[in-house]
């Protein structure tokens, strides 16, 4: 039996449909979601739904407002912090020195080695290629791009298969030297090692010593005269030699390179010009923010959570872009459409987000990396989130496995503004994948003024520089 | 299509995105959030039964749009997930009598879990982060029973929803009796 064109057309739509349904960038989801934009009309008369939890929702904006302005205080305190620990804390590595703090900004997709970082001091005409880039005590890069007038950075990271650095480990293995006396093992280190080991180990090249290696290594390029800036990098951490596999080994770093860099600081020699004046950059300012109203947030599939927002594309929305009420992290835009957005919020599956949290007995912001929703148990519940403990934490004084935090996000991604308020938690100290459960002191789902974050509209460019 | 006619698919997109909301509503602020029924599913079911079959397809268009008024799944997810339960729908009319209520709640069980399990695939399979193992898709069976009981218990009234019955094949008594 042969298929009528009506049925015939009515077979090809379905298929066009499943096949998009897995290309959610595609040219054409785009051209649908314009046909379907009359939705929007829909979905603001089934608004009134909202009422039934007006108690509620009331409540929540209250809640909100009365901690806005402890929240406040808490984000612009972590910035504080931020900065002051990300400057290393070694004599040797301060003197002679001057350091200026740039925020990453994100990665790019085609190039993940090499990161875009924003000043945060008025010294981009003082920068040149070359220049180390530290965080804390540990060697993360060297400058590879300027953008003056925009005061953007670009930094290429150690982990790139193509960088190399000369480096020196501090002591041999107990075995060839119990006293710790020799003088150190000459070698080259950069790239990612092949080792399953979770985090970013970097591959040691040409050891001196063939041996059993281990210790901190540090940035040692001293000898070589083509290395520029080998002085200003000299003594900062690569991390400590692991064995990856037998016989071959690796650098494990300090910090996690992949997920784990929302800010780094460019070392430049401590010349005659006075510091570079900070520049004032306010995460909550206005014009950072655009303002959009929730119009339904009855998803109805369970394991989902979502919003419908009025900001359409040509309002500003663009996917990835943080959604916030007061100082708190609700979500992310998934959809951006012609006449409305989609949000989905931290209890959808999915939703990844970088984070640091202030963790009790800790005096230094923690990063956390990034945070990936696993859901919710139950509506209204914690949201839990798969977080890779790279580092580990110390355990407490009193012997418990886990500490209380409050989650931040962190920066590094061109949608996520830093410093904004996620929940808090109990973080497991150990090393290693673990699930934690966040809560949130207010259901965002009942909200209805929120804000978009603009900071994404600034550079969309793709790919490296 | 004359305007009267415009009047009632609108009066349906408006019944089909307020029944979506509720059970969206009903799914995200209720303890037993796992339980709601998909009530534009019934919805649906209700309508095919006794709707000519040339509407299926302006039914399933219609329902998919509601959908997308309230959903933040992917428009082409939803729409996909009606085109195919219009077919389905079609399929069936053409075998069996499901205007009876049994029946009627069967395929909407079958439609509210496959419809469940089709969207969680697609997040899954399109989500940027890697989230799960795809043993932990749910079959969304919960609220397949509900959906199913609600198309049995509340199939009658929803047919009967304002705006939506001109909608409808009317039956042979009730063209024989206009004749009169």
């Amino acid at each position: 039996m042969g298929l009528s064109s009506s049925r015939l057309l009515y077979v090809v739509l379905t298929l066009c449909m499943v096949v998009l349904a897995f290309l959610p960038n595609a040219k054409a989801t785009r051209w649908l979601d314009i046909c379907v934009a009359p939705a929007r009309f829909l979905g603001e008369l089934a608004s009134p739904l909202g009422w039934l939890a007006r108690g509620e929702a009331r409540a929540a904006a209250n809640a909100l407002e009365n901690s806005i302005d402890s929240e406040l205080a808490q984000s612009r305190a972590l910035a504080q912090d931020e900065r002051w620990f990300a400057l290393p804390d070694e004599q040797r590595l301060i003197t002679k020195r001057r350091f200026v703090h740039a925020q990453v900004v994100r990665r790019f997709s085609g190039a993940p080695d090499r990161i875009e970082c924003e000043l945060e001091e008025d010294a981009a005409l003082e920068l040149v290629l070359g220049l180390p880039v530290v965080l804390s005590n540990s060697f993360v890069g060297r400058v590879s791009g300027i953008d003056v007038e925009s005061r953007r950075l670009i930094v290429h990271l150690v982990t790139d298969k193509e960088f190399r650095v000369g480096a020196r480990s501090q002591d041999f293995g107990e075995a060839e030297d119990p006293e710790g006396t020799a003088p150190g093992v000459s070698m080259v280190v950069g790239g990612l090692a092949s080792t399953l080991r979770s985090g970013t180990p970097l591959v040691v090249h040409n050891p001196e010593h063939r041996g059993s290696l281990s210790g901190l290594v540090r940035v040692d390029e001293v000898r070589d005269a083509r290395a520029p800036f080998g002085e200003l990098s000299a003594g900062f951490h690569l991390g400590q030699l692991i064995e990856a596999s037998a016989g071959r080994f690796a650098v494990a770093p300090e910090v996690d390179l992949e997920h784990g860099l929302f800010r780094v600081v460019v070392v430049l020699p401590a010349g005659a010009t006075s510091a570079p004046e900070a520049l004032d950059f306010n995460v909550y300012a206005d014009e950072n923010w655009s303002n959009a109203r929730a119009y339904c947030s009855g998803e109805p599939a369970s394991w989902r959570e979502g919003l419908k927002i009025d900001l359409s594309r040509r309002a500003g929305a663009r996917e990835h872009a943080a959604v916030a009420a007061g100082t708190r992290l609700v979500g992310f835009i998934e959809r951006a459409g012609a006449l409305s957005s989609d949000v989905a919020m931290l209890g959808d599956r999915g939703v990844s987000v970088p984070a640091q949290a202030r963790v009790d007995g800790i005096v230094a912001p923690v990063v956390l990396g990034r945070l990936i929703s696993l859901g919710r148990e139950r509506p209204g519940g914690p949201v839990r989130f798969r977080w890779d403990n790279v580092q580990g934490l110390p355990p407490t004084a009193s012997g418990e496995t886990s500490r209380r935090a409050v989650v931040f996000t962190g920066a590094g991604e061109l949608g996520v503004p830093r410093g904004l308020f996620i929940g808090e938690t109990m973080l497991p100290c150990s090393a290693g994948e673990h699930r934690i459960e966040v809560v949130e002191p207010v259901d965002a789902r009942l909200l209805r003024e929120l804000w978009v974050w603009r900071g994404i509209e600034r550079d969309t460019r793709e790919g490296a520089p | 299509m004359n305007r009267g006619n415009l009047f009632n698919w609108l009066f349906l997109a408006v019944w089909a995105t307020w029944l979506c909301a509720l059970s969206g509503h009903w799914t995200q602020f209720s303890w037993m959030g796992n339980w709601a029924p998909q009530l534009q599913i019934a919805l649906i079911v209700a309508l095919a039964a006794r709707a000519p079959v040339g509407h299926l397809p302006f039914l399933a268009l219609t329902l998919g749009l509601a959908h997308i008024a309230v959903s933040v799944d992917s428009p082409a997810a939803i729409l996909a997930a009606a085109l195919g339960t219009g077919a389905l729908l079609r399929l069936a009319r053409g075998g069996i009598q499901i205007e009876s209520a049994p029946v009627a709640g069967l395929l909407a069980f079958v439609i509210a879990t496959v419809e469940c399990a089709w969207f969680e695939f697609v997040h899954l399979r399109t989500s940027a982060a890697p989230i799960a193992d795809w043993s932990e898709i749910e079959l969304g069976w919960r609220a397949g029973l509900s959906t199913a009981l609600a198309t049995i218990v509340l199939g009658r009234v929803m047919v009967n929803l304002p705006g939506v019955g001109s909608l409808l094949r009317r039956k042979t008594w009730a063209v024989g009796a206009s004749l009169h």
